[in-house]
């Protein structure tokens, strides 16, 4: 059990670093990421560079900490979006029914039965390639989850009698949700946003490694495997930095949702 | 008669999904500040240009019209051409000359990751908390967090022996004994054993690649149904009859465990193709997946438009298909009635 308990433990510690270098590399002794030293082209880590440089002559470590800023920013407004639209729409059909559930359903389902890649992939065709507009891809096609997640957790309490005795109390609809609907199916959607904050990062760096996130010189971990994945063979911690670091944000961020998960609702407890 | 009238509903629910996801892409590319015609003359052309080019290919028609129009070219076989492509190939012949490579690419992923997934799983669950319990679920947090280019490139810097781009090597060519488009099966027909060694070692690492994922996941579902399915008191009476704990895992436990592993499968295929995309490129393997995302770099929406609703077709029929499946398998939805299921997947 103390081995269980020490997992999520490591994935906060993890997080916190990675979160903490990320959010301070501006004003940490870095190199520029962007400087081009062209005597110092793909060295391989050493006391100068300690995780080597790229083909331009870029110190690999500062361009891995100021990628994570990136990194992590995407993922969490792609969440932030998905959150934002899919739990409203979820809450509001859930608890209005009718055919405003129906028709909220529909679309959901629609979605839902199509490969979030697709729309992603249209979704950047259509607004064209910017690390921007990949958070967008990636937060519109991660929804229906959300959605389907906040409808069926607002089902299972709006005919409860607190819900009852609130609007009998004469709350409006827009209170009720707000302040008892919402405080009431937070705990679920966290979760899945936990999750899903490691699956945006993962997609988002997936789609940066496509090259579909505009500038490939930004130091933002897929972007960085975009650029040096020919070169794996000679100088391989040009993809293994990048590479190692999305996993591990990832992994530490599973690990962590599903803790709280387990922690949350003992009834879901290792289910996959 | 309940699984035709299942197979009937699913069907036509399916089709009409494919046209609404059909008509919000067509919708969204003409949203695009000056539509396809700007994609394809570049941010410099002038209006003249721009408004010949869409009188030439009707996009100067209404977005209905031109959605019907499309439709019913799409109903008699023809899906437009992809007209940033050089020579402007019809986008049907591209996409049945890549599909056959992502199809094998995917078949072979999913023939290793069903078994090896379910094998885990069940590993885990015979020794749950013990050890072998603990690396397989290690190795299956693992295998959905690590992203699957990097892991591509991972495998690839572990054998530098194996080949990392293509289907066959590039001296060799399958045009005389082509058929299915599926290599492996192509070479055997025709007793082409050379051509079928070179065409599995250029399959191996990207299969594997491709099978992480869902091996993960399937592993993952595979324990925990089962964990759940042997506490239940049928498994209980089996043990008190005096059924070996053998028997009864294979007998009794993995059939009730099957539905939602059927149902899963379903879940899987998104993932899937989200795989082969990045699988594709990695190892620059000539499928749809690579197709589907150079036509939305280069804004080809032609070619966009007809890759969509090929993949869209396959994952909605794929779907429906497991749906009937888990239905077949799962004697409570057989006596409940198709159409309370016919509203949703089951799991």
């Amino acid at each position: 059990m103390s081995r269980l308990l020490s997992a999520p433990l490591w994935a906060g510690i993890i997080l916190a670093t990675v979160s903490f270098l990320a959010i301070a590399s501006p004003v940490l002794p870095l190199q520029d990421p962007y400087v081009q030293q062209s005597l110092d082209r793909l060295m391989p880590p050493s006391s100068a560079h300690w995780l080597g440089t790229d083909d331009l002559g870029r110190d690999m470590l500062s361009r891995l900490l100021h990628g994570g800023r990136y990194s992590l920013f995407v993922g969490m407004v792609a969440v932030g979006i998905s959150l934002g639209i899919g739990g409203t729409l979820g809450i509001c059909g859930g608890y209005a029914g009718g055919w405003i559930d129906r028709g909220i359903s529909s679309i959901t389902e629609i979605l839902l039965a199509v490969p979030g890649i697709l729309i992603a992939l249209v979704t950047i065709a259509v607004l064209g390639p910017s690390l921007f507009n990949v958070m967008i891809a990636v937060g519109l096609s991660q929804i229906p989850h959300y959605a389907r997640q906040s409808r069926a957790s607002v089902l299972s309490i709006r005919s409860q009698d607190f819900v009852l005795a609130s609007r009998m109390a004469g709350s409006s609809h827009g209170r009720i949700m707000l302040y008892h609907i919402l405080p009431n199916v937070a705990g679920p959607i966290l979760v899945l946003a936990t999750m899903g904050l490691g699956s945006a990062i993962l997609e988002s760096a997936a789609l940066s490694f496509l090259g579909l996130s505009g500038d490939p010189n930004r130091p933002e971990w897929g972007s960085m495997l975009h650029l040096t994945r020919e070169r794996f063979q000679d100088q391989p911690w040009l993809v293994l930095v990048p590479g190692l670091a999305i996993s591990g944000s990832v992994l530490s961020f599973n690990i962590l949702g599903d803790w709280l998960r387990d922690r949350l609702d003992p009834k879901l407890q290792s289910r996959g | 008669m309940r699984i035709l009238a299942l197979a009937l509903i699913r069907f036509v629910r399916g089709l009409a999904t494919l046209v609404i996801l059909l008509f919000l892409v067509f919708f969204a590319i003409r949203l695009t500040p000056g539509g396809p015609a700007v994609a394809m003359l570049g941010q410099r052309a002038t209006a003249r240009e721009i408004d010949r080019l869409n009188h030439e290919m009707g996009w100067d028609r209404p977005v209905m019209e031109q959605f019907v129009t499309y439709l019913s070219n799409v109903a008699h076989g023809d899906l437009g051409v992809a007209y940033l492509s050089p020579g402007r190939p019809k986008v049907l012949t591209e996409l049945s000359r890549l599909f056959p490579a992502t199809v094998e690419l995917s078949l072979s992923a999913m023939l290793l990751a069903v078994p090896i997934g379910i094998g885990l799983g069940m590993v885990a669950a015979a020794y749950r908390g013990r050890w072998p319990d603990r690396v397989v679920m290690g190795i299956a947090s693992a295998g959905v967090s690590i992203p699957i280019f990097f892991l591509g490139i991972l495998l690839l810097l572990a054998f530098p022996a194996m080949p990392g781009s293509g289907r066959l090597d590039v001296r060799l060519s399958m045009r005389s004994i082509e058929r299915t488009g599926l290599y492996l099966i192509d070479s055997v027909i025709a007793g082409r054993w050379d051509l079928w060694s070179s065409a599995s070692r250029h399959l191996i690492l990207p299969a594997v690649t491709l099978s992480t994922i869902p091996m993960a996941i399937i592993a993952r579902v595979t324990r925990s149904t089962l964990l759940e399915t042997l506490q239940a008191d049928f498994i209980r009476a089996a043990r008190a009859k005096g059924a070996s704990w053998l028997r009864v895992f294979v007998f009794h436990a993995l059939p009730v465990a099957a539905v939602p592993m059927v149902s899963l499968l379903g879940l899987q295929l998104a993932t899937l193709l989200a795989g082969a995309v990045l699988t594709e490129t990695v190892f620059t393997w000539p499928g749809i997946g690579r197709y589907v995302t150079l036509a939305a770099m280069q804004k080809d929406y032609g070619a966009l438009q007809g890759a969509v609703l090929l993949l869209g077709a396959v994952f909605i029929l794929l779907n429906a298909i497991i749906d009937l499946l888990a239905f077949l398998l799962d004697p409570r939805l057989r006596r409940s009635g198709p159409t309370n299921l016919a509203r949703g997947r089951s799991a």
